[in-house]
């Protein structure tokens, strides 16, 4: 199997709770190689993410029937710049707006307004902000920026 | 460090163990929080906090295994209260809110000294450890910052509780800055900021300085911890406490969890 080929079939692997943003566009693939064996290398986006057992085993069955080494560095640093321009607006579809430069600054990902602001650093994964638009008047969360 | 001597392994793993203890106990005991912070947005907070402290210890407990220690899950589940240490502070009972978020504040200006001063040590996988957790980190010594400030000025009742927090907490601050290790180690690697004395110093410097703009009154400098300093051999809670952690996980210990 070509990396290109590996690449492709990890593009079906999805965030668990975000089904629209795969791992390839999450940035999590450091490597893939398919000559002879199947090794990928995956990182966390947080370390204490407790999703990551559950991504090496989605890993596995998407390459079924072939057999595939999964493992995941934690020394290699994510950064939310990793995320790919495709991934942002899937994310932002999903109903949460993308890791944004400035955290002051995140448009609403459900109406487009610029009027909103933060009411928490932190969200209902460790990977999220809470914010408010005060235009629609709803909640929504915001990808940390780290 | 290309070849280190059987000292410096030593040291190494005496420090990454110090600051893997005090990472799980840090997120363990603030999980037990969850449900009971004054308000939803601090539940949150507070969940994924102790997320980031027990992912931190897990790969801490990685790198000792590469140093040829047990594995993560038998260090924590399985190990006796005589090998395990974190800072007493770590595992004290807490008594009241202000009480939690003083300690915090307290152990996030500590963890934020200690990783500055271990990334001297040239071991290329902690250095590229603490980069990712520097991330992290971050946004909770910020947390704990505006939890400290808010509450100091929140009017005459939460700063009573925060004054009294604090008097609580300064006798239990001293073994943080203790890890165990020979002294030669840290001249060896070039890295005075882990002396004990200089980590006291680096964190009375900060920790006065945001008393004193909180217009809270600082106790003095955190006293010198005496040599038992992060050893449990004789400690009555943490038994208790290590039972209680391991309660649900005992129930299958085969299982995969």
């Amino acid at each position: 199997m070509s990396p290109h080929e590996i690449l492709d079939t990890l593009k079906t692997v999805t965030d668990p709770e975000i089904p629209t943003l795969n791992i390839v566009d999450l940035g999590m693939v450091v490597s893939a190689s398919g000559d002879p064996d199947i090794v990928i290398v995956l990182r966390p986006t947080y370390l204490g993410c407790p999703a990551l057992d559950w991504i090496a085993q989605a890993v596995r069955k998407a390459l079924e029937p072939l057999e595939c080494q999964v493992s995941f560095d934690r020394t290699q640093i994510w950064s939310s710049t990793d995320m790919t321009e495709p991934g942002r607006a899937r994310l932002s579809q999903f109903g949460i707006a993308p890791p944004p430069d400035d955290a002051n600054m995140v448009p609403c990902p459900l109406c487009g307004s610029n009027n909103t602001h933060q009411s928490s650093p932190f969200g209902s994964t460790l990977c999220r902000s809470s914010y408010y638009c005060q235009d629609c008047r709803q909640p929504f969360e915001t990808w940390k920026r780290i | 460090m290309k070849h280190p001597t059987t000292i410096q392994i030593t040291a190494l793993k005496s420090l990454i163990l110090a600051m893997a203890d005090d990472e799980w106990m840090m997120g363990d005991r603030g999980a037990t929080w969850l449900a009971l912070t004054p308000d939803l947005e601090e539940d949150l907070a507070m969940s994924s906090i102790s997320q980031d402290e027990i992912g931190h210890a897990a790969l801490l407990y990685t790198l000792l295994e590469e140093l040829g220690e047990p594995g993560a899950d038998t260090m924590v589940y399985e190990r006796g209260p005589e090998n395990w240490h974190h800072a007493v502070i770590a595992q004290h009972p807490t008594h009241s809110w202000a009480e939690w978020v003083v300690r915090r504040y307290c152990y996030e200006v500590f963890d934020d000294i200690r990783r500055k001063a271990l990334a001297r040590i040239p071991y290329p996988p902690l250095i590229a450890s603490l980069k990712k957790m520097d991330a992290e980190e971050s946004y909770h010594l910020l947390h704990f910052r505006s939890l400290m400030s808010m509450l100091a000025r929140g009017g005459p009742l939460s700063r009573s509780y925060v004054d009294t927090a604090i008097l609580a907490d300064w006798p239990l601050l001293a073994d943080l800055f203790e890890w165990g290790g020979r002294d030669e180690a840290w001249v060896l690697w070039d890295a005075g900021q882990l002396a004990p004395s200089a980590m006291r110093s680096a964190f009375d410097l900060v920790v006065q300085r945001d008393l004193i703009a909180w217009e809270l009154e600082w106790p003095g400098p955190v006293r010198v911890a005496d040599r038992a300093a992060r050893h449990h051999d004789n400690s009555k809670t943490l038994p208790e406490l290590l039972q209680h952690m391991r309660e649900v996980r005992h129930i299958a210990l085969a299982g995969n969890w």
